[in-house]
C-alpha cells in the first residue's frame, strides 16, 4: 500500500477514531487537558509512523497501539516512581476517578466500578468498549491469545455486574 | 466437572459472550436469549456516549495535522467541448499533481499558461498535451432553493446582484466527486443556473469552496481546450477571462471572493456581459 493510500485510510477513519482515542485517554487520565493533549499527540505520532499500518482492517489496532505509547510514556515521565504497572491502573476505589469529566451518575458507576477491576482487566475492557477492537486486536496489543481476552473480558464483566448490581 | 472441561466450557462461553458483545457494539441485532452479562456490556457501551464530545479546537488541531502531513493538492480539469452547453457534458476529470514526475511538471510547464488568483491558479492547457488524468464519476443533486445551499455549506451562496433581460435563477445543483480524498469537503461545487425558466440556460454560477479549517479544498482549474486566457479585474479583484473557441465561443470567468472560487460560464452572453455580472456577485 501506498504512503498516499495510507494516508487515505488515516483521513478517512480519525473522525470516527479521534472520539475513542480521547474518550480512553480521559479515562486513563484524570485530567481533561492532559486526555486532550495525549490525544493529540497520539495522531501525530500515527502520521509519522503511517509505514507501520499493514492495512485499512489494522487501522484501530494500529492506532491504539500508539495511544497506549503514549499514555505509558507520559506516566514514564511524569510519575517515575510508580511501577509501570500501577500507571495502567485507575485512581483508588473510593475517589472521583474522572475529575472533570464525569458527565452523570451513570457514568460516575461506571467508571468507579471500573476502578474496581484489575489493571489488565480495566485495559481490556477499555479497549474493547472505548477504542472498540475485537478480542484479536486486543491480544496483539496487550501480548495476549485471542481466546485469552476473551475469558479475562468475560470475568471482568462478572466482576462489574456484581459491583454494578450493588451500586444500583 | 473436571478442571479442563470447566476451562473449556468457560472458554466457550466467553467467545460466544464476546461474539455477542462485537454485535452489539457493531450496531447488529442481538440474540433473543442473551447472556445476563450483555446488559452490563450495553452499560460499558454507553460510556463513549456519556462522556463530552470532543472539543473544536482539539478536532481541528488533528486535522490541520493530516491535512499538514498529507499536503494533497487537487487540480480540478475541464475539457471545454465546443457544443451546445457541451460544457455541461465535458468530461470533468481531476489530475493530482503529486502524480506527475518531476520531469512531467517541466515539461507541462513549458506548454501550460498560467494566472495565480490569490489562494488558486487558472491554468490553460492545449488539447494536442496529453493528459495524465483520470476521470472521476460525480453525484449531482438538486437543490430547491439558496436556503438550501446555505444549510450545506455553512455560509450563503455568493448570487448576482441584478440579472439581465429578466434573467432568474432556475435550478440548483450540489455536485460531488466521491473518489476525491477523503478530506475533501462534499459536495465539491454548487452551480446555480440562470436564464428564462423556458429556455435553455443562459449562464452558470460555480461556486467551489476554497478552504475549510486548515484544509485547501481546492488548489485550482485547468481548462484543457482551444483557450485563450486574459487577467482581468472584477470588482478590484483579479480575474482569468477565457474564451474558448469551436463551434460556439465560450466564455468562462474565474476569480476569487470571501473565501469562494467563482465560476461563470456561458456560450450567449458576450464577454461585456458575463464581466457585467460579475460585478454584482455578493
Amino acid at each position: 500500500m501506498s504512503q498516499r493510500g495510507k494516508y487515505e485510510i488515516l483521513a478517512q477513519h480519525y473522525s470516527e477514531y479521534l472520539p475513542r482515542v480521547l474518550n480512553y485517554m480521559r479515562l486513563r487520565t484524570d485530567n481533561e487537558a492532559l486526555a486532550q493533549d495525549l490525544t493529540a499527540r497520539t495522531f501525530e505520532r500515527a502520521l509519522s509512523r503511517l509505514s507501520s499500518l499493514r492495512d485499512a482492517g489494522a487501522f484501530g489496532g494500529w492506532l491504539f497501539a500508539i495511544a497506549r505509547t503514549e499514555v505509558a510514556g507520559h506516566y514514564r515521565r511524569h510519575r517515575p516512581q510508580l511501577p509501570l504497572e500501577s500507571a495502567y491502573g485507575c485512581p483508588t476505589p473510593g475517589e472521583s476517578a474522572e475529575g472533570q469529566v464525569v458527565q452523570s451518575e451513570e457514568l460516575a458507576n461506571l467508571v468507579g466500578a471500573l476502578a474496581s477491576l484489575q489493571a489488565r482487566e480495566q485495559e481490556i475492557i477499555r479497549l474493547k468498549f472505548i477504542a472498540g477492537l475485537t478480542n484479536r486486536a486486543i491480544g496483539k496489543a496487550m501480548g495476549l491469545r485471542a481466546g485469552n481476552v476473551a475469558v479475562i473480558l468475560h470475568r471482568a464483566l462478572r466482576k462489574l455486574r456484581t459491583q454494578l448490581e450493588s451500586e444500583d | 466437572m473436571p478442571k479442563k472441561e470447566k476451562t473449556k466450557a468457560e472458554r466457550s462461553k466467553a467467545q460466544t459472550l464476546s461474539a455477542e458483545i462485537d454485535r452489539m457494539l457493531s450496531g447488529g441485532p442481538g440474540q433473543t436469549d442473551r447472556d445476563p452479562l450483555i446488559e452490563t456490556a450495553y452499560r460499558l457501551g454507553q460510556i463513549n456516549v456519556l462522556l463530552p464530545t470532543v472539543p473544536k479546537s482539539l478536532e481541528q488541531r488533528v486535522a490541520g495535522a493530516i491535512a499538514a502531513a498529507a499536503g494533497p493538492q487537487i487540480s480540478f480539469r475541464q475539457r471545454i467541448q465546443p457544443a451546445l452547453w457541451g460544457a455541461m457534458a465535458a468530461t470533468v476529470v481531476l489530475l493530482l499533481l503529486w502524480t506527475i514526475t518531476p520531469g512531467g511538471r517541466m515539461v507541462l510547464a513549458d506548454m501550460l499558461s498560467t494566472l495565480h488568483l490569490g489562494q488558486t491558479w487558472i491554468t490553460v492547457t492545449p488539447t494536442s498535451v496529453p493528459a495524465d488524468v483520470q476521470e472521476t464519476p460525480s453525484l449531482r443533486e438538486l437543490l430547491p432553493n439558496l436556503a438550501a445551499v446555505e444549510a450545506q455549506m455553512g455560509r450563503p451562496p455568493a448570487v448576482p446582484q441584478t440579472l439581465p433581460g429578466g434573467y432568474e435563477l432556475t435550478e440548483i445543483t450540489a455536485v460531488s466527486y466521491p473518489d476525491l480524498p477523503a478530506l475533501t469537503s462534499q459536495p465539491f461545487l454548487y452551480e446555480l443556473c440562470y436564464g428564462h425558466p423556458e429556455d435553455e440556460p443562459a449562464f452558470y454560477l460555480k461556486e467551489y469552496r476554497l478552504a475549510l479549517s486548515e484544509f485547501k479544498n481546492i488548489s485550482g482549474i485547468d481548462y484543457a481546450g482551444d483557450i485563450v486566457m486574459e487577467q482581468v479585474s472584477v470588482s478590484g479583484i483579479d480575474g482569468a477571462l477565457l474564451t474558448a473557441t469551436g463551434k460556439e465561443t465560450q466564455y468562462i470567468l474565474v476569480w476569487e471572493r470571501d473565501g469562494l472560487l467563482l465560476e461563470l460560464q456561458s456560450t450567449i452572453l458576450s464577454k461585456e456581459e458575463l464581466l457585467d455580472i460579475a460585478q454584482t456577485v455578493r
